[in-house]
């Protein structure tokens, strides 16, 4: 009786393991702190800065975990601060 | 009375004549009662995004007032002739908007060019030395290293387990 090991692809497994360990749900960072919240401001640049991506664009909430409403307030936030050159529309402006 | 308040974007070579001026005008609408001045702020010099009217820097200034809800129409079109007869040299872009009710006056703001500089000169590196100017390397996060092959070396024992796993399934007793 011999024993005929087959070859597992690299790619299943890779699957297999993602599904085993759990990151965890991702929470809505501004949510039940009232001080977080008037931190969504378009002069906080800083914080701006962490929700766009390389090229300007505005991240999705299923990327930054935002809930609808945060998510909204920091699209408008982004859009007044791009209007005053605090932060860019694109990468290359110049 | 309900705040607001109006960040202007001025010409980087603004003299202080027409700094002044804009000053000056603020006041006058706060020593006429047309509002009650909070702050008026300058943040300094900035490098822009993106050129407006074809220059590169800009000067911020952040002027915080309240006023009575129902002449803010009024207020704004005079402000807005203001801007755009009078300053239209110097002011290169403006905005105007209402502060939230319960809304702290502390707000943060980005580092100007002079107050980053100062840092720079001052702060020492992580290692005690002093900022290196001139290669403006990121600083290198040992505890972030630390836990990115922590979290590697977990992924790499379950990622072996599964892999053991999946060979006594295909395997075939022949």
């Amino acid at each position: 009786m011999a024993r005929l090991k087959l070859k597992v692809s690299s790619r299943l497994v890779r699957k297999k393991t993602k599904k085993q360990t759990s990151y965890g749900k991702k929470h809505c960072r501004f949510c039940g702190k009232r001080e977080d919240e008037h931190s969504i401001d378009y002069k906080n640049v800083n914080l701006l800065r962490a929700f766009i991506t390389e090229r300007g664009k505005i991240l999705p909430s299923r990327v930054s975990g935002n809930c609808y409403f945060h998510q909204r307030q920091l699209a408008e936030h982004i859009k007044i601060a791009r209007s005053m050159a605090l932060v860019p529309y694109c990468p290359i402006h110049r | 009375m309900v705040r607001y308040e109006t960040l202007i974007l001025s010409h980087p070579e603004i003299l202080e004549k027409d700094e002044k001026k804009l000053q000056d005008h603020f006041e006058g609408l706060a020593s006429s009662k047309k509002c009650e001045l909070i702050s008026f702020d300058k943040w300094g010099k900035y490098m822009l995004t993106y050129p407006v009217k074809k220059q590169d820097y800009g000067i911020y200034y952040l002027v915080r007032y309240s006023l009575d809800p129902q002449e803010v129409q009024k207020f704004t079109k005079e402000l807005q002739e203001f801007f755009r007869i009078r300053c239209s040299e110097f002011v290169m872009r403006y905005l105007n908007k209402r502060l939230a009710e319960d809304a702290p006056l502390e707000y943060q703001k980005p580092l100007s060019i002079e107050a980053a500089e100062a840092e720079m000169a001052e702060a020492p590196d992580r290692r005690g030395r002093p900022y290196d100017r001139n290669s403006r390397r990121p600083q290198f996060d040992h505890r972030r290293e630390d836990r990115r092959e922590e979290r590697s070396e977990e992924r790499s024992s379950s990622r072996e387990e599964v892999k053991e796993e999946l060979e006594e399934e295909t395997t075939i007793e022949s």
